[in-house]
């Protein structure tokens, strides 16, 4: 086992670099198999990673550099299945993206594989780290990657619009994080996880603990796209091709989301345990708002890419309020449905490539019921909808679940039904597409939705046209089945438990960690059987979606008085909601920095 | 201590440097016309071209000097890598552009690059190989202060050297490309 | 005394910040994502720093003798690489998109909007 940690990150560096070097001297289609193989090799790696370590989590030490005394000067790595599944995924979105990017994009010679891989060597490093410089570096090195494969095809100025924004914050993102590491560093003398967070654990918490908490939010929640901080995500997605789309969507945001959670359960959670209810509170009423925000504007949003975008965005806010619940049931259901709703949304853009490959067009409207002739593909972008609508008994929904369950519990009642909402209006959104790309259905214009940019430059085709039509059925199929079958497998729900209580009990992992201590072993948990409310709103936001969807499509049609009232009442906020995504630059980092003031205000003043 | 206990931190990096040689060479070759021609870029003056040229070697066995002495002196992999590729740079800057083409073919430099990135992962993965674990030590350690001492961490250096150098003369090259073809079309 | 660098490292970063924001040329932009990250190496040099010792080399000083922590000086070097190699990538992006549209000027980069 020890042994398989370090070769997840290995392989695809060893493969990358080899592609690097034999550059342009490679017959084409080895590159390809090259990576494909490195890629499912490394998946294969973190699935067994994630069935081993169920019972007895992973330490492994970087350099032979074993903690002696409770000090830990070597470079850990942790590793347990919530973070080894989401390692796991990550492998998975890149082997589907580069089937599907097959012969697609040969003319850059190889480096786009290699970036590919050195993308996903980071991702999986960066969820499996215990110390808090290694995950700074593998944050970065995900983003260098990120950036550049961002503005792969540039023939128009819109991916490097989209490549600039990215690279801005996210690397404004990094330096804060890295001001937080140097200041615990600072205060403790450690980047180990475990030692940092002993050292905290045993004072009270002061100004310099909660601003490195601040800082080290702000810079996951940029990475992740929550609400304000999100805009880059929208303007990147929608330029970016899409094997990389499936990778940023399906696995970049839900890392920024680990971090913090990783971050606040090993460092923060001793100091700032009196405080739990504040940082909770917190951080699920950003979590909420951006779930909303991500679904309205997606739902204004013609252009698929874009839309899907701001779905991610959406089902990042979901997943935020629900780590932030702080409790091992929520943190369970979250960890469940970031896997299930990674798989959908990447089978998602991989249909949507399909689509958008051989009919040349990338919006809403324009593709209206042209799609009709694909009946597999419309059927596999509807079931993957309509998982992530909610409907029971599938991934999304055990997860929604469970964090309806816990958020109950906590006497946070208010918290489901708005989750619902969201969760319904952002797959409306989705439906909505699909019915009038696939089935023809709905008015062929909508003065309400923003079209995609491509009409300014017309005859651009989305990808590189080559003579073979790219393999995106069966990884998008494969997804699918994946992220349906995850809510009815049984054993997942008791598995995700276990592994969410383990993980949010700091002492025990301190003393796995710095002491070598066998954890307890697990508790036997009976099968998991949603309540009743659960299943109330899984069918309430899927029928919602459904609702919202006609609604969506038909829009035009409805009432003229109807719609001035609406109009009336909606326009104001959808006017300011528009402005604000701006596309500059100069507005984001404003925002980046408004936030992050406004979020430590926020937190000196509840956690001291 | 960059390549022993923080090493993992160091491979990252380097990735990241090789991450960034491969992005640039992404944007920026593929949107240049291959036919470059072989423009005549050269530096007048004789006194400036013999005192560059002359200080590339000395700037060649710096580098060296400074990658090989990585556990003992401030330096290492690094900063020497970056010395050896201000060392080709001041081919251009101090002589001329086919100069410099000449000692800074593409396919050289990415096979450079590729090799110092793979070589060090390969050297950590022998640690893994040899028993222990990844990045291990699994040479002798030699004594203290001389060359041939501390184990994997001057073959870690020279890797890194290697690719340090190859990336930053490859972005070097990029950006010097775009020059030339600014130039050939009237744009300055 | 003690609290100098710090108040130097965030004075560094807004200036930076504030750089980044009102720039109307993408090149001055990249420098001054530079110089709010340079305010990174400013603080973690501070943390690491103790007064009146020297490199943490021992092949010629006695073990014991008072040095500064070296640490903080490599995480200084990543961070140092870390921003070159963003630098090198948005300096890139700064050359396509002069070549496309002939501005280096990001308000006028405006085709991405609600």
């Amino acid at each position: 086992m020890h042994v398989l940690v370090p070769l997840a990150v290995a392989v695809p560096l060893l493969a990358a670099a080899a592609i690097a070097a034999a550059n342009q001297r490679m017959r084409p289609g080895v590159d390809d198999g090259v990576a494909i193989a490195a890629a499912a090799a490394t998946a294969a790696l973190c699935m067994l990673l994630v069935l081993r370590t169920g019972n007895r989590p992973v330490d492994v030490f970087f350099g032979g550099w074993r903690p002696r005394g409770g000090v830990a000067l070597g470079i850990a790595f942790s590793v347990e299945p919530l973070s080894a599944s989401l390692a796991a995924l990550a492998a998975v979105l890149t082997a589907a993206a580069l089937v599907f990017a097959w012969r697609s994009f040969a003319d850059a010679g190889s480096l786009f594989h290699v970036l590919m891989l050195v993308f996903l060597a980071g991702m999986v490093a960066f969820a499996l780290a215990g110390d808090l410089f290694t995950m700074f570096v593998f944050f970065e090195l995900m983003g260098v990657a990120a950036f550049a494969l961002t503005a792969y095809r540039s023939d128009s100025p819109g991916p490097l619009q989209g490549a600039l924004n990215f690279a801005v914050t996210n690397s404004i993102a990094a330096f804060l994080i890295l001001t937080g590491i140097g200041l615990l560093y600072g205060r403790t003398g450690a980047l180990n996880l475990a030692q940092v967070g002993e050292a905290l654990a045993h004072r009270r918490s002061d100004g310099l603990v909660v601003v490195a908490f601040c800082l080290l939010v702000v810079g996951f929640l940029v990475k992740a796209g929550v609400v304000p901080f999100h805009f880059w995500l929208s303007d990147a997605y929608a330029v970016a091709p899409i094997p990389v789309c499936v990778l940023l969507s399906g696995a970049m945001s839900d890392l920024g989301i680990h971090g913090i959670a990783r971050v606040y359960w090993d460092v923060f959670s001793g100091p700032l345990a009196p405080h739990a209810e504040a940082v909770r509170l917190t951080l699920v009423v950003l979590g909420v708002a951006s779930a909303l925000v991500g679904a309205a504007m997606s739902f204004l949003e013609a252009g698929l890419k874009r839309m899907l975008a701001f779905v991610t965005i959406s089902n990042a806010g979901v997943f935020l309020a629900g780590t932030a619940l702080l409790t091992p049931r929520a943190f369970a259901g979250t960890s469940i449905s970031v896997v299930a709703q990674g798989c959908l949304r990447g089978a998602i853009f991989l249909v949507l490539g399909t689509v958008v490959h051989r009919l040349e067009r990338g919006d809403e409207l324009t593709l209206h019921g042209r799609a009709r002739p694909y009946v597999v593909t419309g059927a596999v972008f509807g079931l993957a909808v309509l998982g992530l609508a909610g409907l029971p008994p599938f991934g999304p929904f055990l997860g929604s679940a469970l964090v309806t369950d816990a958020a109950r519990r906590l006497g946070d009642g208010w918290l489901p039904p708005l989750v619902a909402a969201a969760v319904a209006l952002s797959s409306a959104s989705l439906l909505r597409a699909g019915g009038r790309v696939f089935l023809g259905l709905g008015t062929r214009d909508d003065p309400l939705l923003t079209r995609a940019q491509e009409e300014a430059s017309a005859e651009e085709p989305e990808t590189p046209v080559s003579g073979r039509p790219p393999l995106a059925l069966t990884p998008a199929g494969a997804l699918v089945a994946v992220g349906l079958a995850l809510g009815v497998v049984p054993a997942v729900a008791t598995h995700a438990r276990v592994a969410a209580a383990r993980f949010e009990n700091r002492p025990a992992y301190a003393a796995e960690v710095l002491h070598g201590r066998k954890p307890a072993p697990a508790p036997r948990l009976e099968g998991y059987r949603p309540p009743a409310a659960g299943w109330a709103y899984g069918a309430t936001s899927t029928a919602g979606a459904l609702a919202l969807a006609a609604l969506g499509l038909y829009r035009p049609r409805l009432p003229l008085g109807l719609r001035r009232v609406a109009g009336r009442a909606l326009g104001p906020p959808v006017a300011v909601l528009r402005t604000v995504h701006s596309g500059v630059v100069g507005d984001y980092v404003t925002w980046l920095a408004f936030g992050a003031a406004a979020l430590g205000g926020i937190f000196v003043l509840t956690l001291r | 201590m960059t390549f022993d206990y923080r090493g993992l931190d160091t491979l990252g990096e380097e990735f990241l440097l090789f991450a960034a040689a491969v992005g640039v060479a992404l944007l920026l070759r593929e949107a240049r016309d291959e036919e470059l021609g072989r423009p005549e870029d050269a530096v007048d003056g004789e006194a400036i071209r013999a005192t560059g040229l002359g200080a590339v070697g000395l700037t060649v066995v710096l580098g060296l000097y400074v990658v090989a002495h990585g556990p003992m002196t401030p330096g290492g992999g690094f900063q020497g890598g970056v010395v050896l590729a201000a060392a080709v740079a001041l081919v251009y800057v101090a002589g001329s552009y086919r100069a410099f083409r000449r000692v800074s073919p593409t396919a050289l430099l990415d096979l450079a690059k590729g090799a110092g990135a793979g070589g060090f992962v390969l050297v950590a993965i022998a640690g893994l190989a040899a028993g222990g674990s990844f990045l291990e030590n699994v040479l002798p350690l030699g004594t203290p202060g001389t060359l041939a001492s501390a184990g994997t961490i001057p073959l870690l250096n020279a890797a890194t050297g290697l690719e340090v150098a190859a990336a930053f003369t490859l972005l070097f090259t990029e950006f010097v490309e775009e020059l030339q073809q600014a130039r050939l079309e009237g744009r300055g | 005394m003690s609290f100098l660098p710090y108040a130097a490292a965030t004075l560094i970063l807004l200036t930076g910040l504030y750089g980044v924001v009102t720039s109307r040329n993408l090149v001055h932009l990249v420098v001054c994502l530079t110089v709010a990250q340079s305010s990174t190496y400013v603080l973690l040099l501070a943390i690491g720093y103790r007064n009146r010792a020297t490199a943490p080399i021992f092949s010629d000083v006695p073990r014991g003798t008072r040095a500064v922590d070296p640490v903080v000086q490599a995480l200084t070097l990543t961070d140092i690489v870390v921003g070159v190699a963003v630098a090198a990538l948005l300096l890139a992006l700064a050359i396509d998109v002069q070549k496309k549209t002939g501005t280096l000027d990001p308000d006028e980069l405006r085709t991405m909007h609600g």
